[in-house]
């Protein structure tokens, strides 16, 4: 599904987000992750960094669900996603990796918090929360 | 239920024409914005591209990219040389200018850019600097800018892949930048960039051609006839009546004979700062220095040597007071001046080359300063400088005698002057 000018406030990483995927046992799991990056139209990406179950449940199911947050309107969104490769270079990549060495950086901590990967996600649906509440 | 159906589809049709023409006039104002947009940043280039003076430069830029399009919180970095880091050169919207604040290769937002020569476009700085913070002991380091900046856009400043400086811009808006932005301020870095380029070049230029002139008088190609150095070519020359002034010291090697190399070279030094001002001060320039004596030219009155020559003995007298206390020995000086045509051309072969004056008069001087041994008197000058001095009645000539000078068939009178 196409990403739509009106989502993209969410995906700028003002507020972090969570992200929920399950185990082989249909087990859910949930974290929050500092940014979901929009990769292109219709995919979006996150961070490998050391979320080691999230990244392990997507081994097995490729399916997530992520909520993220619009400051302009104080709103939610949900994101149905798949995961379909992950990268480890590429323009993609070392944007993501700047931004994560330049936060850590300020803090003195480049040599810790480093990017292995970045794990793009096909958008299959989204909506707006509140929407989604009316109903 | 039939005939309700095209009613509906009417008002449909009328309420997507109104929301058709929302938007096409929202797209037209989009253009305008847009249009004058490009034109301010058409206008932004103009006026930097053309100007060399770097402040200008930089505070220009930084005007109009905060009055136009709200970048109000902005700072120009340039890199260090020879250094991976960055200092602050300017900036505007912050309370202290932090003007001189350095920023290493890799730290924060804008030393990350210079590291990756990446535009980098940050949002929720701050909640990701809690989210990591909560994970480490470490204090946050001190970085140039806002205390509580929320979003922030880094562009590195490239000129031929290189990286010469990083522009900034923050706010404490959550998400203050949007794709657009970088549009622009990638546009603009690009102009600052060669700008600051430009002025610099300009002035490494400016720095060079002034060395050079220490080494090759500027005077000489001033009487050759340039500008600057870089239009002298080989073989240009003119002739020109001037005024030659040769001063030596009499007794150098008995005393040189007596001191290391280096004392040498302090020695001579410190002769030569006593002197060559009185040459400066009266119109003159130093042609050359050969050991210690000095080849000076005076293009103007030949009254003007004459001059230099009696502020010399001066200045010599100062000098050995201060050596007679370090228990030197005193010295003694020679002064030859002489009136003539000269060559006042280049020399030399290809890659090393040499503005000078060539011609009979060199040596007539030259000689006439070894006269001075003979009739044992401070300054000889030529006739020809005696009688074309405009100011005959500052000084005092003593004919000393008509010699024949080496190598040359006339007498030549010359006289003392005091």
């Amino acid at each position: 599904m196409k990403i739509t000018e009106e989502l993209m406030p969410c995906l700028q990483g003002a507020i972090p987000s969570q992200i929920v995927t399950v185990n082989e046992d249909n087990i859910p799991n949930t974290t929050i992750i500092s940014q979901v990056f929009p990769a292109d139209d219709e995919h979006v990406a996150i961070s490998n960094q050391f979320f080691s179950k999230t990244f392990q449940n997507l081994q097995n199911n490729k399916k997530a669900c992520v909520q993220v947050f619009d400051p302009s309107d104080l709103s939610f969104w949900t994101l149905d996603l798949e995961m379909v490769r992950i990268e480890d270079e590429g323009d993609l990549f070392d944007e993501m990796s700047m931004q994560l060495e330049a936060i850590a950086s300020m803090s003195g901590m480049e040599d810790v918090f480093v990017l292995k990967s970045a794990y793009i996600l096909k958008v299959l649906n989204f909506h707006h929360v509140t929407e989604a509440m009316d109903l | 239920m039939s005939n309700q159906q095209p009613v509906d589809n009417r008002e449909e049709i009328k309420s997507q024409i109104v929301e058709n023409e929302k938007i096409i006039h929202q797209l037209n104002s989009q253009l305008v914005r847009r249009t004058s947009e490009i034109n301010i940043i058409q206008s932004i280039s103009d006026e930097i591209i053309n100007s060399l003076d770097l402040d200008k430069i930089f505070s220009r830029s930084m005007e109009l990219l905060d009055s136009v399009f709200g970048f109000n919180h902005s700072m120009i970095l340039l890199k260090k040389e020879n250094e991976d880091a960055l200092t602050v050169v300017a900036s505007i919207g912050y309370d202290d200018k932090g003007i001189g604040a350095e920023v290493k290769f890799g730290q924060g937002t804008i030393g990350v850019v210079a590291k990756n020569k990446r535009i980098l476009r940050m949002s929720g700085i701050l909640s990701k600097r809690r989210y990591i913070s909560k994970q480490s002991n470490n204090e946050d380091r001190k970085l140039p800018g806002l205390p509580n900046a929320d979003s922030q856009i880094a562009i590195p400043l490239i000129v031929h892949q290189r990286l010469i400086g990083v522009y900034s811009v923050e706010s404490e808006q959550i998400n203050a930048y949007k794709a657009i932005d970088e549009i622009i301020l990638n546009l603009v870095a690009k102009q600052i960039a060669t700008a600051i380029d430009n002025a610099k070049a300009y002035e490494t230029q400016r720095k060079l051609t002034e060395m050079y002139s220490r080494f090759v008088p500027m005077e000489i190609m001033k009487l050759v006839g340039y500008d600057s150095i870089l239009q002298a070519r080989l073989a240009d020359q003119s002739e020109r009546e001037v005024t030659i002034l040769f001063v030596d010291i009499r007794n150098f090697t008995g005393i040189s004979e007596k001191m290391s190399p280096e004392q040498n070279f302090q020695f001579l030094n410190s002769y030569l700062s006593f002197l060559a001002p009185t040459i400066i001060n009266n119109k003159g320039f130093i042609d050359k220095y050969i050991g210690d004596a000095i080849m000076a030219i005076f293009p103007e009155n030949p009254g003007d040597a004459l001059s230099a020559g009696l502020e010399m003995r001066k200045k010599l007298d100062l000098f050995n007071k201060l050596h007679v206390e370090e228990d030197l020995e005193e010295i003694r000086i020679g002064i030859g001046i002489h009136t003539g045509k000269l060559m006042v051309g280049i020399i030399g072969f290809d890659n090393r080359m040499e503005g000078t004056v060539i011609g009979d008069s060199v040596n007539t001087a030259s000689r006439i300063e070894g006269l001075t041994k003979e009739y044992n008197c401070c300054i000889l000058a030529s006739e020809s400088t005696v009688t074309g001095c405009d100011n005959k009645e500052k000084f005092n000539f003593k004919f000393m005698d008509e010699v024949q000078v080496k190598g040359k068939e006339q007498k030549i009178k010359v006289y003392s002057v005091s």
